[in-house]
């Protein structure tokens, strides 16, 4: 695993961005799992504007791990809460954007050199939350980074969502909902093909 | 009049007296004053114009976010380390704020002044700050206004032997919703789109809304400023809708904020003798701990912070060394989607501790910080944010820390929650001494940053400053600076009330410029 010292995170994306790719080449040489077909099973019927479908697939995984499972709490599919960072992202581009993808990308090929034997996608859920457990107490710069930056995307869009306030004990808002025509919400996504 | 984005068909040409360059406490409050003189004014927002009146601050985070904030709420530092917490509306940064209301300490003042900041003495300041204060209806809040957590903080601040005072409110006819970041949806709040920007819109001030401002424009041969240039964005996308306005003017006023003004600066391509400008950015982080008691506590309703302490305001050092202090220390509000993401963990155990989120309680610090970081335009031309905690600041917040959780456990707390990465919990106020040794830094905490200042500094020396007294730009004649930017260090308070005492003294300049 690289172990990086500076302190920009940009520089430790760049970086993360190129080593991924680099273990990108080896699924190619069929040391990884299989590509296309198997990201595009986990759409779902989602149609990603930013993100590849490859970084969509990531996401929703990734999300399923970061938000897991308690009481009454509706799932991240339900929510659609990849398709809802999906469309901010699509609305903030630049860095954020670029970030978010470098990211994806890390944490999809970044295991098979830490020991979990393959692509984060095709991992079990107990060997994801293992991962994604090591990254969370991580001193390296660049999975910190990375790590909590997924993480507050996916929680804060997760429970934006008005069916998960039950379960914190929230009643809600107490206006109206205005719909916003440059908002993220659910309102504002594409039907499900 | 105020013109938003989609109601430009075409592109737009003013001449006036004064072109302002955003609509927050610096903005509007030198345009309310210009324009209640007599002069001309054109004010120029990026942001859009958003209003209860039309159920725009509808109380939905993700909603209010996209509208009302800069970066939509999810800037950050290179490094992950600060989140920027900017305005991007009309009324700028103060449509999400708390409506804290400090007058600048003397103390901080008379440092301001050995800086070479003049004209901005104490006794300047004090009759201004009596004029604002009236005119946002600032005043102490009621006890009802003080929800549970208030309560407990000041039971807990007692026990420790602390000073506890009401923090003053700009608020008027306050419904108590706890939506106050999210911008009022009740008028209550005395922000600059309910206050300053409607009396200069009533004055005759002409406003564009979702216009971005591209270049500070000069004349070749004076370098002095001449009026604007800006885009007119679709506000549905965020990007340019092919119009633009061009505003000439006798006086330019670069009021965009803290993160903004210096961005702006920079790709004016403006002069940068001193080397200061984008130097020196102050952004008062804030350290914060949560807690579990035994009572519900919901942490997202009602006044943020209706009380507080000061007396940890003021760093104490011996010998030179930082022994404590340097920050505010006030109860916590947040909402619900802000603590979910906020609180450590992830998974199975992160979602079980949120279904006991209403007995969570809180505490925040404003650090006063020494260090400052920077600002730079990457080869895009977008702005890189560079900060990072260091020195006596990483001990103020460890202090912060400190503080506040020994107030929390005085006041009842079972269970104090640290933020960071390795999920630290303390069981007792005998635990207090692990903060000692947490890791605070490199993005193990993420640290809001709402009060940015400083880079665009003020003083007497072209040499070692970007603006005078006057607030006029050393380099650039006719081009003035009202707004945090200026300050040569932290007020130590919220800086609100500052921002738009110093504006009054650069309208005052302006107009004698102007005669």
């Amino acid at each position: 695993m690289l172990k990086q010292v500076h302190q920009s995170r940009r520089g430790f994306l760049k970086a993360g961005g190129a080593t991924a790719a680099g273990i990108a080449i080896l699924g190619v040489a069929g040391v990884a799992a299989p590509g296309g077909e198997h990201y595009d099973a986990f759409l779902e019927g989602e149609s990603p504007t930013a993100l590849s479908n490859k970084e969509f697939a990531v996401l929703t995984v990734a999300s399923e791990t970061l938000i897991g499972q308690a009481g009454d709490l509706p799932s991240v599919r339900e929510t659609r809460t990849a398709a809802r960072i999906d469309r901010e992202l699509s609305m903030v581009q630049g860095r954020l954007l670029t970030d978010v993808k470098a990211s994806l990308l890390y944490i999809e090929y970044a295991p098979m050199l830490a020991g979990f034997g393959s692509r984060f996608t095709c991992m079990a859920s107990s060997e994801r939350t293992a991962y994604m457990e090591r990254l969370s107490h991580t001193d390296d710069a660049l999975e910190r980074s990375i790590f909590f930056g997924l993480r507050f995307l996916t929680i804060f869009f997760f429970y934006s969502d008005n069916r998960t306030w039950n379960h914190l004990g929230y009643g809600g808002p107490l206006v109206d909902a205005k719909f916003y025509s440059a908002g993220n919400r659910i309102e504002n996504l594409e039907g499900l093909t | 009049m105020i013109i938003e984005g989609h109601q430009v068909d075409s592109d737009l040409y003013e001449e006036v007296d004064v072109v302002v360059i955003g609509s927050g406490c610096g903005g509007a409050t030198v345009a309310k004053h210009l324009s209640e003189a007599g002069h001309s004014v054109v004010i120029v927002e990026q942001g859009g114009y958003f209003t209860a009146a039309r159920g725009d601050f509808d109380q939905l985070s993700d909603n209010m976010l996209a509208r009302i904030d800069g970066g939509r709420g999810l800037d950050t530092s290179v490094n992950g380390e600060i989140a920027l917490m900017y305005g991007n509306c009309v009324g700028g940064a103060s449509v999400h704020y708390w409506a804290d209301s400090w007058r600048l300490p003397k103390d901080r003042n008379e440092i301001y002044q050995s800086l070479g900041v003049t004209g901005h003495e104490h006794e300047v300041l004090d009759p201004i700050f009596t004029e604002i204060e009236k005119d946002l209806n600032v005043h102490l809040a009621d006890p009802v206004y003080h929800n549970r957590m208030n309560q407990l903080f000041s039971d807990g601040a007692r026990k420790l032997g602390w000073h506890v005072e009401d923090v003053p409110q700009a608020r008027r006819g306050c419904v108590a919703s706890g939506h106050c970041y999210q911008g009022c949806s009740y008028d209550a709040k005395q922000s600059q789109l309910v206050t300053y920007v409607p009396r200069a819109i009533k004055a005759g001030a002409k406003l564009y809304a979702d216009c971005s401002v591209e270049s500070i424009d000069q004349d070749i041969s004076t370098g002095r400023a001449t009026g604007v240039t800006a885009r007119v964005l679709d506000r549905s996308t965020g990007k340019p809708s092919g119009h633009t306005l061009s505003v000439k003017a006798r006086i330019v006023v670069l009021a965009a904020g803290g993160y903004a003004s210096p961005v702006i600066w920079m790709r004016s391509k403006l002069p940068n003798g001193s080397g200061q400008v984008g130097k020196n950015l102050f952004t008062n982080p804030n350290p914060y701990l949560y807690a579990f008691y035994d009572e519900p506590i919901y942490l997202w309703e009602n006044i943020p912070a209706a009380v507080g302490t000061s007396d940890f305001r003021l760093a104490r050092y011996e010998d030179g060394d930082y022994v404590e202090g340097g920050y505010l220390l006030h109860p916590n509000q947040i909402q619900v989607e802000f603590l979910a993401a906020t609180l450590s963990g992830f998974g199975d155990d992160h979602a079980q501790q949120l279904s006991r989120l209403p007995y969570i309680g809180g505490a925040v610090s404003w650090i006063d910080d020494e260090h400052g970081g920077s600002i730079q335009l990457n080869d895009l031309g977008a702005p890189e944010y560079r900060y990072k905690l260091k020195g006596n600041d990483v001990l103020k917040v460890r202090d912060a820390m400190k503080k506040q959780a020994e107030l929390l456990f005085a006041s009842g707390a079972r269970e104090v929650l640290v933020p960071d990465m390795k999920q630290t919990r303390l069981m007792s106020p005998e635990d207090i001494p692990v903060l000692e040794a947490i890791d605070v830094q490199n993005g193990s905490i993420l640290f809001g940053a709402p009060h940015p200042a400083g880079a665009l500094r003020m003083g007497s020396d072209p040499e070692t400053s970007v603006v005078a007294s006057t607030h006029e730009a050393h380099e650039v004649p006719g081009l003035y600076v009202a707004d945090p930017s200026v300050f040569p260090m932290q007020p130590s308070v919220d800086p609100s009330l500052t921002i738009m005492a110093f504006s009054i003294i650069a309208a005052r300049a302006i107009e004698e410029a102007l005669l």
